[in-house]
């Protein structure tokens, strides 16, 4: 990868991290989504990801309206975490190729979270995934706590 | 109870610190932030607390606008619920901030990590909305966590506690009623064993081992929640190990470490959430109990009153059981020296900093180092090998404090520190208030002054005509 994102980050978004989207409507407000099955493209320039955000919903809604958002993915068993800044290039249906990277991430977020004790259930998540985004990565952050976090990537 | 569509009080669970909560704000310029917090805190139906630590984006954007959202976890039913929130300010002083500094000094002590937390402040923010997010488990928000039967069990430990005679009794008792009524299955009990450290003198539930052992005050849940007088409750241990293994890869990354080794804990292993709590009696501290699970979440927030309650009663309850005088000693004589000749036994008292060494060994050091000093030289000068608590209680020299001595605590230290094998020395209760004192045979006390800042303490007391 020649991107943005690099290998290391890549890997860590297609792992099983807790992935949380963040958007914005007009007055600044954040609203905050889980979002299932990421995907680093492009060579490192871009990212898809499903979430759950049915029509008239604030996530859809501010998509729509702005188009930034910021992606977090932090690894439950390690603190590992990244931050990823972009734009929407495209929003639509989930495909099913798609729907199949949510419900791997799900498998593998789960085994994550039974590490720490905290099983999550990641496959009723990924039922309810309706909606599937593509953004540009314009910048990338550590988040793992400790002397690096806010740093870029 | 507040006007929020989910009123906070139905999602308490959430605010445990089990599971970290996402918490997303917005630059100036429109661009979203979002990070992970470790605790949200409950303050009252309309605002919540967040410690300010790592999160200068976070500072910089609430600084300039206001508008946050949290998304915080039940740990039990994993359902989520999102928070719009409205910075009001930041505290750094009072008791909500004092409530969350203690908890993170303890963890960050026990972790080996008091190099890289710090809490600067803790924001307090307005609930504007809550509700359940999408694609949540549709139960409906309840009154779960509340236990129902917490009064009577209450009740239960204070009635048990008032039948108690003495302060080994009542420690004990109220270890066991802690697990049978309120299913704290392991706890240690410690006392004060000087003016900067605790002793543990009862535990239950876990393995041998801890008997006697010593915390000093600040180090470690159990030595902060004593030093600040603050209850520390730890909802997820795994999750600060998680933290630490992170923070050392990120350290290690930089070519740096962590200068800080974590601390052990009774059954360290096992335990998933942990609490510390202090025991004060009029404004001293005599001692602290310590709580530990297998589960996650069993200790928190939710139950910090509890245990202040129960912590309350059982401080002045050993308090009094501690002044109450004792009986007088049953007649016996002393026992036989021992058949044959061992070798002679060293022990060394450091004034400087009134430690006693068996050998070249530590034994103890405070209070119960200047009772057991005593009564070896009382016993090499006269061959006594019976004392009387009140005789001790009443020796200016040992310097116990008028009034609340906690001297049956500090006994009770000592007889632990030397139930050990490795002590050739012994302290046993005979009867109540009468203690016996076994020696393997000859002895040779050392007493090392000092030229320090001890010097006036070891000093004869100036005589006033």
């Amino acid at each position: 990868l020649s991107g943005t994102i690099g290998g290391e980050v890549a890997a860590l978004i297609g792992g099983g991290a807790a992935v949380m989207v963040a958007t914005r409507d007009e007055r600044l407000r954040p609203e905050i989504a889980r979002g299932w099955g990421p995907v680093v493209l492009d060579g490192g320039e871009a990212v898809r990801v499903c979430l759950i955000a049915p029509p008239g919903t604030p996530t859809r809604d501010n998509l729509a309206a702005h188009g930034q958002l910021a992606m977090n993915c932090t690894v439950p068993s390690s603190y590992r975490a990244i931050q990823v800044k972009g734009s929407l290039l495209e929003m639509g249906d989930p495909t099913e190729e798609d729907l199949e990277r949510a419900a791997e991430h799900a498998r593998r977020f789960v085994a994550e979270t039974v590490k720490v004790g905290a099983p999550a259930p990641g496959e009723h998540y990924v039922r309810a995934v309706d909606l599937a985004i593509t953004f540009t990565a314009q910048a990338v952050f550590d988040q793992t706590p400790g002397p690096a976090a806010g740093s870029s990537v | 109870m507040s006007a929020l569509e989910v009123p906070l009080e139905t999602i308490m669970a959430c605010f445990q610190g089990v599971i970290p909560s996402p918490f997303a704000t917005c630059a100036p310029d429109g661009t979203p932030n979002i990070t992970y917090l470790s605790i949200v805190r409950y303050v009252d139906p309309e605002r919540v607390a967040v410690s300010r630590q790592f999160l200068n984006k976070t500072r910089a954007n609430l600084d300039a606008n206001p508008r946050a959202q949290v998304l915080v976890i039940d740990p039990e039913t994993l359902q989520d619920y999102l928070l719009e929130l409205r910075y009001l300010h930041t505290e750094s002083d009072g008791p909500v901030f004092e409530e969350m500094r203690a908890n993170l000094d303890a963890v960050a002590s026990q972790s080996g990590m008091g190099d890289v937390f710090r809490l600067r402040g803790v924001d307090i923010h307005r609930v504007e909305s809550c509700r359940a997010s999408l694609g949540n488990v549709p139960e409906p928000p309840g009154e779960r966590g509340v236990e129902p039967n917490t009064l009577r069990h209450l009740d239960e430990l204070a009635r048990r506690l008032a039948a108690c005679r003495d302060y080994e009794e009542a420690a004990r008792t109220a270890l066991v009623a802690l697990d049978d009524l309120l299913g704290f299955e392991h706890a240690v009990l410690l006392a004060a064993a000087g003016p900067d450290r605790l002793a543990a003198v009862v535990d239950h539930g876990f393995p041998p081992g801890w008997e006697g052992v010593e915390v000093p005050l600040g180090a470690g849940l159990i030595g902060v929640a004593a030093e600040r007088r603050q209850v520390v409750a730890v909802a997820n241990l795994s999750r600060n190990r998680s933290m630490r293994r992170g923070i050392e890869r990120s350290a290690a990354r930089r070519g740096e470490s962590l200068a800080a080794e974590e601390l052990p804990l009774p059954g360290d292993a096992e335990a998933r959430s942990a609490a510390a709590v202090p025991l004060v009696v009029h404004g001293e501290l005599t001692g602290a109990l310590y709580l530990a699970s297998g589960a996650e979440g069993r200790f928190g927030p939710h139950n910090e009153r509890l245990l202040r309650i129960i912590a309350a009663h059982l401080s002045t309850t050993l308090a009094a059981c501690a002044r109450r005088p004792g009986q007088a000693a049953p007649a016996g004589a002393p026992p036989s020296p021992h058949p044959s000749a061992p070798p002679r036994v060293t022990v060394t008292y450091y004034q400087a900093d009134d430690s006693l060494f068996v050998g070249d060994e530590y034994l103890v050091k405070g209070v119960p180092a200047r009772i057991l000093w005593k009564l070896l030289g009382q016993h090499s000068a006269d061959g006594r090998t019976e004392f009387s608590n009140r005789e001790l209680r009443l020796d200016e020299s040992l310097g116990l404090p008028p009034g609340n001595d906690n001297l049956e605590a500090r006994l009770l230290v000592l007889r632990r520190r030397l139930d050990d094998e490795r002590w050739p020395l012994g302290l046993e209760r005979v009867a109540r208030g009468r203690l016996r004192l076994t020696v393997p045979g000859p002895l040779a006390l050392v007493e090392v002054p000092t030229s320090g800042p001890m010097k006036a303490a070891h000093s004869p007391a100036p005589t006033h005509e």
